[in-house]
């Protein structure tokens, strides 16, 4: 007997995507570990979490012909990821193209610029707030040996060699991922408050 | 509804009603995929092959002694659920716990089972007891439960 009634309360944190990579991807009505992440694929230019790449369980490891998109995720924990069937994985064919090519993810390395031409870094993860709606929040910026922690935004731009932000997301930038959630929500309403 | 604990069942003599043969002794509980029912003990010391008795062929699972209905209830494996459990690959005590939001709570230490009917009532591990109703299913992997509801 299943429990298809049963609804997942899905609570959201910050996990960088590479701590995701090599995660189990876990089914909720089986208990089986169905895959294991084998990539975050992040949508740079249009800074959505596109879905993950996975690799087979077990002694035969390898690629798995089959892709889990973000809207097909219950829960990303600091244990597994968590889907409700093995349905929710989808066969390479019926794929998001950035699945597919796995060229999404070309931020990483990007110097990071403010648009009043200050340098904060380089990208070396992206920032994702799981939940039932897993997105990309932000980037972790290597700047003098010290990370920290810049919210994305729809003002960004990049380019393969450079990622811009506006120059108020400088003073969203966090020191600590605990601390960054709450920078995350405040610069989503400064900048909410702009548009309106 | 008479509770029992799984882990100090363990070990129990199986007799049959009939006869008043003794047909072995529990060596393993194979556990619904909901997690929330006994379907099987598998029956131990007789003989080289996993036997098994439906939970329904058991007259009663009492606190010294589990009470078969007939001599002849004992089978072999139907089911890969039946061999993984004998094999050890889906067990309810030792399992991971997992919960819907991808956090792991230890392993499951010992759970409480009603007598009647075989259904779960609760597990316990390290991190304390999570009742039947947020038990999802029970894998390979893990058991896995609801999430505390952050609501609540």
């Amino acid at each position: 007997m299943t429990d298809h009634a049963q609804t997942t309360h899905a609570h959201h944190h910050l996990v960088r995507a590479s701590d995701v990579t090599g995660l189990p991807v876990v089914t909720i009505d089986g208990g089986e570990d169905a895959a294991e992440i084998k990539d975050v694929i992040y949508d740079s230019r249009r800074h959505e979490l596109v879905g993950f790449t996975l690799n087979k369980r077990g002694w035969f490891r390898g690629n798995l012909k089959q892709v889990l998109t973000a809207e097909h995720v219950a829960g990303i924990g600091r244990d597994a990821v968590m889907v409700e069937s093995d349905t929710a994985l989808t066969d390479l064919g019926d794929a998001p193209a950035p699945l597919v090519s796995s060229d999404g993810n070309d931020v990483m390395g990007n110097e990071v610029v403010s648009s009043d031409g200050t340098v904060l870094g380089k990208v070396v993860d992206v920032i994702i707030e799981t939940g039932a709606a897993p997105a990309a929040v932000g980037y972790e910026v290597e700047a003098s040996g010290q990370s920290v922690f810049v919210p994305t935004s729809a003002q960004l731009s990049v380019s393969g060699d450079n990622l811009v932000v506006p120059p108020e997301a400088t003073e969203f930038i966090g020191n600590d991922l605990a601390g960054f959630g709450a920078s995350v929500q405040g610069f989503r309403a400064r900048l909410r408050g702009e548009r309106s | 509804m008479s509770v029992q604990s799984m882990r100090a069942s363990g070990g129990r003599r199986v007799v049959a009603v009939d006869n008043a043969e003794e047909l072995g002794s529990i060596k393993e509980f194979v556990v619904a995929p909901s997690g929330r029912r006994i379907d099987k003990v598998q029956i131990g010391g007789r003989g080289k092959k996993a036997e098994f008795a439906r939970w329904s062929d058991l007259e009663s699972f009492g606190a010294d002694v589990v009470m078969a209905e007939r001599a002849d209830i004992a089978e072999e494996a139907e089911t890969d659920r039946d061999t993984a459990a004998a094999k050890g690959n889906v067990t309810l005590l030792g399992a991971r716990i997992l919960d819907t939001d991808g956090f792991e709570h230890g392993a499951v230490e010992d759970a409480e089972f009603d007598t009647d009917d075989g259904s779960i009532v609760s597990v316990s591990s390290s991190a304390g007891t999570i009742g039947s109703d947020r038990i999802r299913s029970l894998g390979a992997y893990a058991l896995v439960v609801d999430a505390d509801d952050p609501h609540n």
